[in-house]
């Protein structure tokens, strides 16, 4: 008799698996290579739990050339076109072994699309054997018991519509990032020769438009002055900051004819009004939320936040991290997880608060994932220590499921207006009557509470100081990785798994600059010659009807080839299009790009010879980087700098206080500073300097 | 792009059609002396001093503050 080939998307998960139902929790650990599988024995049948290294498929076009279009495709090993993925290799082979001897399938990745689509896959190129007899396993945390019980209650067959969905997800960009990055790189190899890439896709394209449509507001934004009336009353020794009943006053004479009236007016209290409101607690997390929350109170990006997760879901701390739910459904065993919860030292104080004041049933968000409930603790220990960043994510995660089953807080805001011949100011204060989940979800609360004097109707308050302050009116603020995901979740743009990377691929594509999205030169030269030209691949319109289309074929509503078809038609045209322009294209992008490389290597005019520019340079001997001056060669201006060799350089439109040099940030790894070129010699940075020769002289 | 078409003085990017400036820098121009007639109704205010108010805040957007830094030194719109 043979076995039966469980088949997990990655080798912590299928650890976990087989563990799990392995009846003797101990299942066989087999090794082939370098690899490891598991044999487990469950009701008399041997299983065999192996796993795939996220996908082992990928797409590769059937026709040679690198060019475009290039729209027909087949399925090859990932190694075939990815050079850095030798190691899929030899677990293809193993799944296939292993599947020889296989007389059953069940498929036990991640339950969404690419799980769904990794397990049909590999069925299909790896085993060689037809997807419609396997059978899933659908599971949102990987704890034993979620396990055994996604064993025991299999589906008879694969999620088609999802495989569906995700099938051709994968063909759309394919085909809209490859062709479209081809078109712009050949553009620019047409104008200059240069073989350059520069890359697009059916996502990043708007979410690109996001950023320079913002950027635009900003750079044309014009402050306008408005005034606010400040006045400062005295009462019982104490200072009361009052607020005018007009927060901006719009006109310069009308603030100054206010201050002239009130000047030394004694304010009468003319009522003392205080209401009360309840604040239901937070809703559960979905990931948007909390990549949202973790990066207001840590700033993580929301790719760490999503990678941070993962391991946690993989350590069956946490329940799936990829979902949209904001439901803890009642099929969850929440009883059994806070009082696992409260076996975890940390936990027990809030766990005991909460036993005295839980409500009913959780609060519930308003967004749903059929496939997966809220992001909530499993209420296992950690079997590892966790890393601080990996603590911290979990503490949210924990403290924000308790919060979900705290009962209302209570707030109470207090208002004294104050009155005089036709002006009324404001004091305001604030308080918490009842803490509720407020003190379940601890230090994530911002509540600012201001007290108030006892005052009561008709006392008199003098006003001792009052002025007209001039403001100016704000620009937007540029996005950060939080916000633009934000965004591309209320476009429907993307799915909760791409999100996270489309956001960070701005800025590794030098599209952007820093993390606070500011649109670099190159960034400018792309939007400005798409959208003169071939407007489509910027459009958000464009991509959600994809997305809908997509989402159809999900629901089952729209035929996978159809939206194929319809995909392919409208890539055609845009492509047509393209190939028109490409001439005029491909030197607007070059002079993007000469613009770009410039402001990425020149650090301004050489303080030495006064006509020469300082400019990053790698020495053709050594390899290694320093400034230098333009003018060395024809002019024989010889001032040079030394540079660290790790990490990017990034000119900073500043100069050092001590020094005047130019400054700079070094970005290496996860470490950012900034230092001036001159630091060698800067007399700011000797002290630092002796910091670390004695650093180093302990080392020794 | 073919030879003929215009630069933008401020920027060298293409000049919008029948525009001295690009549509950056036109957008720009638009939006200064939309700007005046906001804060000429906020407050007396000649057209210098506000063009060097506005280039001393920060809140000043990019194109603004070139399109201003433009007219100053010619003297020019």
């Amino acid at each position: 008799m043979g076995h039966t080939l469980v088949i997990s998307e990655k080798p912590a998960a299928a650890e976990r698996i087989a563990r799990a139902l392995d009846e003797g929790n101990e299942p066989r650990v087999m090794k082939k290579g370098r690899l490891t599988y598991y044999e487990c024995e469950r009701e008399g049948n041997k299983l065999v739990v192996v796993y795939a290294l996220g996908h082992l498929f990928e797409l590769k076009q059937t026709e040679k050339g690198w060019t475009y279009p290039r729209l027909e495709t087949e399925w090859v090993p990932r190694y075939e076109v990815d050079k850095k993925a030798s190691d899929v290799k030899p677990v293809i082979n193993l799944i296939k072994k292993l599947s020889r001897e296989a007389d059953s399938f069940i498929v036990a990745t991640d339950y969404d699309i690419e799980g769904s689509l990794i397990g049909f896959l590999t069925l299909k190129y790896a085993c060689n054997v037809d997807p419609h007899g396997a059978k899933r396993m659908r599971f949102s945390t990987l704890t034993r018991d979620d396990l055994v019980r996604a064993y025991e209650k299999m589906l008879p067959t694969l999620d088609f519509p999802m495989i569906e969905s995700g099938y051709v997800r994968h063909q759309v960009d394919w085909l809209y990032g490859i062709n479209l990055t081809r078109a712009l790189t050949l553009a620019i190899k047409r104008a200059s020769g240069w073989f350059k890439i520069v890359s697009t896709g059916r996502v990043q394209g708007p979410t690109l438009s996001f950023v320079a449509e913002r950027e635009k507001e900003i750079n044309l934004f014009i402050p306008t002055p408005y005034w606010t009336i400040d006045a400062v009353g005295e009462y019982n020794g104490n200072d009361l900051v009052f607020e005018y009943h007009k927060k901006r006053v719009d006109r310069l004479d009308e603030a100054q004819q206010i201050v002239n009236e009130l000047k030394g007016a004694r304010l009468n209290v003319s009522a003392v009004k205080a209401t009360r409101s309840t604040v239901s607690p937070p809703v559960p997390f979905n990931l948007s939320g909390l990549q949202s929350e973790a990066y207001r109170h840590f700033g993580f990006k929301p790719s760490r936040t999503l990678a941070l997760a993962q391991r946690l879901y993989l350590d069956a701390l946490i329940s799936y991290p990829r979902t949209s739910s904001q439901k803890i459904p009642p099929s969850i065993d929440t009883q059994s997880i806070l009082e696992e919860l409260k076996s975890q030292s940390q936990y027990e104080r809030l766990i005991r608060v909460l036993e005295e004041q839980r409500r009913a049933e959780p609060v519930q968000g308003e967004k749903t994932d059929p496939a997966h409930p809220a992001i909530h603790p499993t209420g296992k220990k950690p079997e590892r220590r966790l890393t601080p960043s990996e603590r911290k994510l979990y503490d949210l995660i924990v403290r924000r499921f308790l919060a979900v089953f705290g009962e209302d807080s209570i707030r109470e805001s207090m208002r004294v207006d104050l009155a005089h011949a036709g002006h009324t100011f404001h004091l305001r204060g604030r308080r918490v009557i009842k803490e509720g989940w407020m003190k379940l979800y601890g230090k994530y609360v911002r509540v600012e509470e201001q007290e108030l004097p006892t005052l009561r109707e008709g006392d008199v308050v003098p006003i001792e100081r009052i002025e007209a302050s001039e403001k100016m009116n704000q620009p937007p603020p540029r996005y950060n990785p939080a916000s633009l995901l934000k965004q591309l979740e209320r476009e429907n743009l993307g799915t909760k798994a791409t999100r996270a990377g489309i956001v960070d691929s701005l800025r590794s594509r030098g599209y952007t600059l820093s993390d606070r999205f500011e649109l670099s030169t190159l960034g400018y030269a792309t939007v400005e010659t798409l959208e003169r030209h071939v407007p489509q691949i910027l459009s958000p319109e464009f991509t959600r009807r994809l997305e809908m289309d997509m989402e159809a074929i999900r629901e089952g509503k729209r035929d996978r080839e159809e939206v194929l078809f319809e995909a392919k038609r409208d890539l055609l045209q845009i492509l047509d299009r393209f190939k028109e322009h490409e001439e005029e294209i491909g030197a607007e992008l070059v002079e993007g790009l000469k613009r770009y490389w410039k402001t990425q290597e020149e650090l301004g005019p050489c303080p030495k010879c006064g006509e020469g520019t300082l400019v990053i340079v790698r020495s053709p001997k050594t390899g290694k980087r320093f400034v230098g001056c333009s003018r060395y060669r024809e002019g024989g201006c010889d001032l040079t700098f030394p540079l660290p060799q790790k990490g990017r350089i990034v000119p900073l439109d500043k100069h050092c206080e001590y020094c005047g040099y130019q400054m700079i940030r070094v970005v290496s790894g996860r470490r950012t500073w900034e230092t001036c070129i001159n630091w060698a010699n800067c007399p700011g940075r000797q002290e630092d300097l002796k910091a670390l020769q004695k650093r180093r002289e302990k080392k020794e | 792009m073919t030879e003929e078409e215009a630069r933008c003085p401020i920027c060298g990017r293409i000049c919008r059609a029948d525009a001295q400036f690009c549509g950056y820098h036109e957008n720009a121009r638009e939006e200064l002396e939309r700007g005046y007639k906001e804060w000429s109704a906020a407050m007396p205010i000649t057209w210098n001093e506000y063009l060097s108010q506005l280039i001393e805040a920060e809140e000043t957007g990019m194109w603004i503050r070139e399109m201003i830094e433009f007219i100053m030194s010619t003297d020019d719109l």
